[in-house]
């Protein structure tokens, strides 16, 4: 932790004079009042009443500015190391592998940058600063006891260690309750999002009654389990009042005899009650600060589990050189969870041809464009683009090269112009207005009250499937890549559309590389070629013609195709979908 | 520009902000009003406690005027018993306090999640479709978690620190009203450091409110659009919009730590000033003789008290603040009118038993308005009769058994049981007779048994056992270490797809329904569990009406008539052999459906 706190050792210190001066000063508080209280026995070599009074304004006029020093600048830096931690797990988390978005759901990423960074914060602001006060004013104030009499301070801190003692008790206690709590407030929670989930089911069978009883059970037993902490938890306070009220009572009784005796002043007995009343508060923070130091600990190594992912090689290694934009996959072997995505596969396509890759659910094509763009990485065997190792390059320079098209595009909640300028940010609004053109999204964009500027909202809700899917699609043309992916992207769109846009693709982009994964026969049939896959390999290979003729797998998906093609268009009648028949 | 300055702002006038708690408040008392005599009790012992709390003081003046000068050491230690007296008594009235207001917190947070969650059970789809799960689930959780909060912490911790605060004040003018105003002579820049403080720590927290809700939307789009970011090297731009919201809730933070910070000396400093004035015009009564040295330590120590409520101002506020938001949440719910709120509509008609007559009249539903999902459906179902839907994905069969169980209301037409509109009756009468069989079987995390009578008691032991043997489940449970007790995990992912399966039919079965509506499983199993499932459905459709959505070419060929849907209307209707020869649509279905099956198997 200590690299983090480096920047603001000037802070630290300064705060680090503010606690020793804020102690030093409330120790003194009770001091000066006996001195003020003495000075009333008429004790002529003495000072008169109104210096003491006066000196226990500047005192605390002084201690107030030290204080000031102290929260002002801990609680400041602990703000600021919250701030650079934040930053930095953001920064991070962004430039870690894909694989590790597989292993941390989101919500879990958004807790411990949220909770977890909250806690070490305590720890290092609050936590620290509160331990700091009371080691401090406890030595402090034991100093300056010592000085009024040796006898009354033993017998005021003799039921101190109690107090310790009472901290750990309550606190071992205190953990396995709480942790009860928790559990049964994760029961709790279960019971909700188990009949939201199934509600389909209790409806169905009318059980609500049962459900009700269920949750009634678990709110039942968090709230004997909340019950059972408080029983331990609330004995805290008062038990600490008690400690202190004895260490009160002790000094009365002892202190009053002392002063009959004459062996201390009456002043002196009011300042040992000051001094109780004043390491009350800090004895009881030891307790809490001990719970923000466990708690502290713990989150701090989630955050570490979190950091300890390395990161892609954004901008380590070289550009990668432009070229025409040939793939070759060789041997390329991706496993995952036991099972082979991709099975030892070799594929090559040359530069500027338009390839479909075609093969039922699970076959791996999706994971051959991820392999492309180094969103996965392949266990075995090399990707290369142009003769050069997808792996042996800068990753930001090999991604700008390659334009991936998903199904289903994330949009991010900005305007549409933004959204497609993600693509190429330097894009000027005529470029963004031509691509848009192609995508067939102008005439859509002119009927929105905002034209391009218009927010799309998260994820892109205020837009149909089929103009987010166009979205996603200007956005990846507008890079004018060396190679274009698109993986299903049509499949919200009718095929005439499809048609014109893949038709005029050649006219802004020029001849480049394009891999088409698609189900649709009059998609897969503009391919010059077709790599037909199943489980992870290449099964055929060949022109749209060959394959039928071939009557393997592919004419067995065409076949299968026309099928589900007529089914849809309304084949009751015997109509066939009109585009299926031209590509038939 | 982007979207980061735009993000979070839309918080309202701070005028309305009053009377908006204020009625909030006044709801929250439905839920109290039950508990009045514990609350009143724990009220009652929370005033003694705080008058307790006056009594050390008093006991130190009496100490230092009476026994002392006297050197009455009896009295000395008179006063010190009474003192520990008095601190026993304190601990336990402070303690049962703590329990009785604890527990009395607890149940009223028990019985509003409790009536939240019944009232979530009256919802219909119209909410659960539109409202994400996670976001109902803390309503019934943390939000409710929060209001528990308002109670303990908030208002009782209040009304403690004014007991003890007039409990001071009162005591200090009886023993000497001069010196009183003066020890009090500080507390008007106390109260306007505190409402300064109080603008200032609301402001700052709503500051920090907006911007860490920013910074949660950034981060919640970022790692749910990763891949986007990835490929298109989205993260410097996405670093940015972070760090704008990163670096505001830092400033926000400042600002007030600052106010903090400002705030707490100037507090300590008013109350040494306190003493000081105390010390020094009391003193000088002290030497007058118009006051004993024990009052004028009393007034020490009574003063001191006085400030330590003030200490943890802002903490309060900031509970209170959570808990008014959150309250606010919860009411959004309970003021939504549930659908299924069937108990008191008296005039619906309830069924005991359904022979099994169902009849679509012209039926047309719709979910969005420019989505038909039926249109103009017609069928009639015969008592005994057994009904295959088949068709497309998407073609609307498994909307017509909701329809049939009420989930929704038809857009148009209307649906017959025994010739009544289903909409004349109470939908739950009429579900009690139906055994339904879903798609994806949901298992709650609760014992095979619980699953199997989905916490009916009114199952019988026969019927429960006939059911598992029935639906060959029994072979499934008997495997189990448990046997019928054992409990599933969440969802009950310990079991296989196909013993999910069985234990569904044996749900479905144990009520011994009237009508089956079935929609079957695609996904496939082992071949011996599949032998399992063949029979048990065999079991499960004898003698009864019923209507299968089928994806098995086993169920369609055994099914008495096949409805064959397409977008949303029926196209085709007759027996599998019937339709076969027609080669039309359900031909095309079939050979897609089962084709390459029927080819492997040649």
């Amino acid at each position: 932790m200590l690299p983090w706190l480096r920047p603001y050792r000037t802070s630290i210190a300064a705060g680090a004079v503010g606690v020793l001066g804020t102690n030093l000063l409330s120790a003194l508080g009770p001091w000066l009042l006996k001195g003020g209280i003495d000075s009333l026995r008429g004790d002529a070599a003495g000072r008169p009443v109104w210096h003491w009074a006066l000196a226990l304004v500047a005192a605390a006029a002084a201690e107030g500015f030290f204080r000031w020093l102290m929260r002002w600048r801990l609680i400041g830096v602990s703000r600021d190391v919250e701030y650079d931690l934040r930053r930095h797990l953001y920064e991070h988390l962004q430039r870690v592998p894909m694989r590790f978005f597989e292993r941390f759901e989101v919500g879990d990423l958004m807790a411990r940058v949220t909770n977890d960074l909250n806690s070490v914060r305590m720890f290092i602001g609050p936590g620290l600063m509160y331990t700091a006060n009371t080691v401090l004013v406890l030595s402090f104030s034991i100093v300056l006891m010592l000085r009024i009499s040796p006898e009354l301070t033993v017998i005021a801190l003799a039921p101190l260690p109690l107090v310790t003692v009472a901290v750990v008790f309550v606190m071992k206690h205190v953990h396995v309750r709480a942790t009860r709590v928790q559990e049964g407030f994760a029961a709790l929670t279960s019971r909700v999002r188990e009949n939201l989930e199934g509600v389909r089911v209790v409806k169905a069978f009318a059980r609500e009654d049962s459900q009700r009883q269920l949750f009634a059970e678990a709110s039942h037993e968090y709230r004997e389990r909340n019950l059972d902490l408080a029983r331990v938890q609330r004995l805290f306070l008062p038990a600490m009042t008690l400690f202190t009220g004895t260490a009160m009572a002790l000094v009365l009784w002892r202190g009053g005899l002392l002063v009959m005796e004459q062996r201390i002043t009456l002043g002196s007995f009011v300042a040992f009650s000051g001094y109780l009343a004043l390491l009350m508060w800090p004895m009881a923070a030891l307790g809490w600060t001990l719970n923000l130091f466990q708690r502290g600990r713990a989150s701090w190594f989630r955050l570490q589990e979190l950091l300890a992912e390395p990161t892609e090689a954004l901008d380590g290694a070289g550009s990668l050189p432009p070229g025409d934009g040939e793939i070759r996959f060789e041997h390329v072997t991706v496993e995952r969870a036991g099972r082979k995505l991709l099975d030892d596969l070799d594929l090559t396509i040359p530069a500027r041809q338009l390839v479909a890759v075609v093969g039922p659910t699970g076959s791996g094509k999706s994971t051959v464009a991820r392999l492309l763009a180094r969103l996965i990485e392949a266990d075995q065997g090399t990707v290369s683009l142009d003769g050069l190792s997808v792996r042996d390059w800068d990753l930001v320079s090999l991604r700008r090269q390659l334009s991936f098209v998903p199904q289903e595009g994330f949009l991010f909640s900005e305007t549409i112009a933004e959204n497609v300028e993600l693509g190429r940010p330097d894009a000027t609004r005529a470029e963004i207005q031509g691509i848009a053109d192609l995508a067939q999204l102008t005439t859509e964009i002119q009927a929105f009250q905002e034209g391009f500027d218009s927010l799309v909202g998260e994820r892109g809700v205020t837009l149909s499937g089929g103009q987010r899917q166009r979205v996603t699609l200007a956005r990846a043309l507008i890079r004018q890549p060396r190679v274009i992916v698109f993986d299903d992207a049509f499949s919200n769109m009718d095929t005439r559309t499809e048609e014109s846009i893949l038709k005029r693709l050649p006219e802004v982009l020029g001849q480049v590389t394009v891999v088409l994964i698609s189900h649709r026969l009059a998609t897969i049939r503009r391919a010059e070629r077709i790599v037909y896959l199943e489980d992870g390999r290449v099964v055929e290979d060949g022109t749209y013609e060959e394959l039928l003729e071939r009557a393997g797998a592919f004419a067995r998906f065409v076949r299968r195709q026309r099928l589900l093609a007529e089914i849809e268009a309304g084949a009751a009648n015997g109509a066939r979908g009109d585009d299926e028949e031209e590509a038939a | 520009m982007r979207s980061g300055a735009r993000i979070g702002k839309h918080l309202g006038a701070a005028g309305d902000e009053h009377r908006k708690d204020a009625k909030i408040l006044l709801r929250v008392t439905d839920w109290v009003r039950p508990y009045a005599t514990p609350l009143a009790v724990s009220l009652g012992l929370l005033f003694v406690a705080g008058l307790l709390d006056l009594v050390g003081p008093w006991l130190t003046k009496i100490a230092i005027d009476q026994a002392i000068p006297h050197g009455d050491r009896a009295l000395l230690a008179k006063v010190c018993l009474g003192y520990v007296g008095v601190l026993v008594a304190t601990f336990l009235i402070g303690y049962v306090q703590y329990l009785l207001l604890i527990r009395t917190g607890q149940s009223i947070m028990h019985d509003l999640r409790t009536d939240l969650f019944g009232h979530l059970q009256r919802m219909g789809f119209s909410y659960f479709d539109r409202t994400p799960v996670g976001t109902t689930v803390s309503r019934v959780t943390s939000d409710v978690e929060t209001l528990n909060e308002l109670l303990t912490s908030g208002i009782v911790t209040i009304i403690a620190d004014v007991v003890t605060l007039v409990g001071i004040t009162i005591v200090l003018f009886w023993m000497n009203p001069g010196l009183a105003i003066i020890s009090f002579a500080v507390l008007p820049f106390l109260v306007g450091a505190s409402v300064f403080f109080r603008k200032k720590a609301r402001d700052g927290f709503r500051a920090t409110r907006e911007r860490v809700a920013g910074m949660n939307t950034v981060m919640q789009e970022t790692f749910s659009g990763i891949e986007v970011v990835k490929l298109f090297g989205r993260e410097p731009t996405n670093d940015v919009l972070f760090e704008e919201q990163n670096a505001g809730c830092r400033d926000a933070w400042t600002d007030t730590v600052r106010a903090f910070s400002i705030f707490f000396p100037i507090v300590q400093f008013l109350l040494a000033l306190a003493l000081a004035l105390i010390l020094w015009n009391g003193g000088g009564r002290v030497i007058q003789g118009a006051l004993t040295f024990g009052e004028l330590v009393a007034f020490l120590q009574y003063v001191q008290r006085f400030f330590v409520p003030l200490r943890d101002l802002s903490e309060k506020y900031n509970v209170l603040q959570a808990a008014m938001a959150a309250c606010e949440r919860i009411f959004g719910i309970l003021d939504r009118t549930p659908e299924e709120d069937f108990e008191r509509q008296p005039d619906l008609g309830r069924v005991t038993r359904i022979a099994g007559e169902i009849e679509f009249e012209n039926v047309s539903f719709r979910y969005r308005e420019d989505e038909p999902v039926l249109e103009n459906v017609s069928f009639r179902v015969h008592p005994g009769e057994r009904v295959a839907l088949v068709g497309a994905t998407g073609a609307g069969k498994s909307t017509v058994l909701s329809l049939l169980l009420g989930f929704y209301r038809p857009t148009s037409g209307r649906i017959l049981i025994d010739g009544q509109d289903l909409a004349s009756l109470d939908p739950r009468t009429v579900r009690q007779r139906i055994g339904m069989v879903l798609q994806d079987v949901f298992l709650f995390s609760a014992d095979v048994e619980w699953n199997v009578r989905m916490g009916d008691p009114s199952i019988g032991e026969d019927d429960f056992e006939r059911s598992l043997s029935t639906s060959r489940a029994k072979a499934v449970v008997d495997r189990l270490p448990q046997g019928k007790a054992e409990l599933l995990g969440e969802r009950g992912r310990s079991l296989s797809v196909g013993q999910r399966q069985l234990l569904s039919f044996a749900r479905a079965l144990a009520r011994d329904p009237d009508v089956l509506l079935l929609d079957e499983a695609t996904s496939s199993v082992d071949a011996e569990t599949e032998g399992l499932i063949q029979e048990a459905l065999e079991e499960l459709l004898r003698g009864r009406t019923s209507i299968v959505v089928a994806h098995r070419l086993s169920t369609v060929r055994d099914a008495d008539r096949l409805l064959v849907f397409h977008q949303g209307r029926v196209a085709e209707s007759g027996t599998h052999d019937e339709l076969l020869a027609r080669r039309g649509l359900y031909a095309r279905l079939v050979e897609l459906q089962f084709g390459t099956r029927e080819e492997e198997a040649a």
